[in-house]
């Protein structure tokens, strides 16, 4: 993982300067929320925090590379009467999503779909580590109170191969703070 | 070039590449089918304590998860085996220190502890009960004992396998009972 953080920093400020350059709109933010297991006997919810920036390459269409460090919350069994616990685990995910957005402002606001690609690295005590490639797909919504200031929300689906075959899919449900550099 | 001319061209590249973007959605959807529609299930496993049977210096017994409910509605979609846990409780009824390790097998007729150290697959060491005490073996402390977890998936994949539990002096000085599987697959839904 402390491999791929300078190489995401890299990708972030290419990404600043294309988006400078061709003076397309940017912006970089920071989320927090929920992680929620989907047909998972073994996990609960945990939480989740990540860091994004985004760059409108056109006014419908956007890119997000993304991080995302999540966890799953300790599961309690019942093992003969006795309640035993079994650690959840992490994973710590970089990727990109694309933005299919509702184009311009719509009462400084905008709805939009997501789709996209990660590497994902999963840790749970007593398991070997994995890197998988994951999916996302989801929706959110942006609100807009100043020109350089965004207020999110999005659920996202997020969908991890496995080593041995299956996956592990997982609704993320999030908000943040977007801050907006240049003009659309 | 005129501007209506540059505008038909700008609007066509831009209808291509849309066909482009949604074709990349629908493959992308398509390869990842097989594991967006995933899950986990989980097997809770008690061994009788009738099934254990005392041996040469160990003891053994055998789990058989394809009889089990959650097994068979999956066992044709099962993809792997995400994870598998051991308790149970140790009872040191000597005067000595007990050391314990535990194997596995698909072989359920190992007749000694040469045949199981040297067949067998280790996946519990460093067991210790005072003389007198009770170990209960939790989920939390059988993780910081376990090894070989790639061999013990395999085993469980098919869904037999026997577990030998090694200590010195058994079975006269020692007690081992209240021993549960717990058994996670990962498999289409």
């Amino acid at each position: 993982m402390k491999k791929l953080i300078p190489v995401f920093g890299v990708v972030l400020f290419l990404l600043m300067m294309v988006s400078t350059a061709s003076a397309a709109k940017f912006s970089i933010g920071g989320f927090a929320g929920v992680n929620i297991p989907l047909f998972q006997e073994d996990v609960k919810s945990g939480l989740l925090f990540g860091a994004k920036g985004r760059i409108a390459v056109l006014p419908f269409l956007g890119v997000e590379p993304n991080f995302v460090y999540s966890k799953y919350g300790d599961k309690d069994f019942d093992i003969g009467g006795q309640s035993m616990s079994r650690e959840g685990g992490t994973i710590t995910s970089f990727g990109v999503d694309l933005l299919l957005m509702t184009p311009g402002e719509f009462s400084r606001g905008r709805f939009y779909a997501l789709l996209g690609v990660n590497s994902n690295s999963l840790k749970r005590k007593g398991l070997a580590d994995q890197t998988q490639l994951g999916l996302s797909l989801g929706t959110g919504f942006e609100f807009l109170p100043t020109d350089i200031l965004g207020i999110e929300v999005r659920a996202r689906l997020h969908g991890i191969s496995l080593e041995g075959g299956g996956g592990r899919n997982n609704l993320e449900l999030s908000g943040g703070l977007n801050y907006h550099f240049g003009k659309e | 070039m005129n501007r209506k001319k540059k505008k038909e061209i700008g609007n066509l590249i831009k209808k291509k590449s849309l066909w482009g973007l949604w074709g990349c959605i629908l493959l992308i959807l398509l390869v990842s089918s097989c594991f967006l529609f995933s899950g986990t299930w989980v097997i809770i496993y008690e061994v009788e304590d009738a099934n254990i049977h005392p041996s040469q210096s160990f003891y053994k017994f055998t789990v058989d998860l394809t009889e089990e409910d959650i097994w068979k509605d999956h066992k044709d979609d099962i993809d792997d085996i995400a994870d598998i846990s051991f308790t149970f409780k140790l009872a040191n009824t000597g005067d000595d220190t007990l050391t314990g390790r535990v194997y596995v097998s698909s072989d359920s007729v190992l007749a000694d502890t040469a045949a199981v150290k040297s067949s067998a697959t280790i996946i519990l060491d460093g067991i210790t009960v005072a003389s007198g005490d009770t170990l209960q073996m939790t989920l939390a402390h059988y993780y910081d004992l376990l090894q070989n977890f790639d061999t013990l998936k395999n085993l469980v994949k098919s869904g037999k396998f026997t577990a030998y539990a090694i200590v010195p002096n058994a079975p006269n000085d020692m007690e081992f009972f209240d021993v549960i599987v717990v058994v996670t697959i990962s498999g289409g839904l």
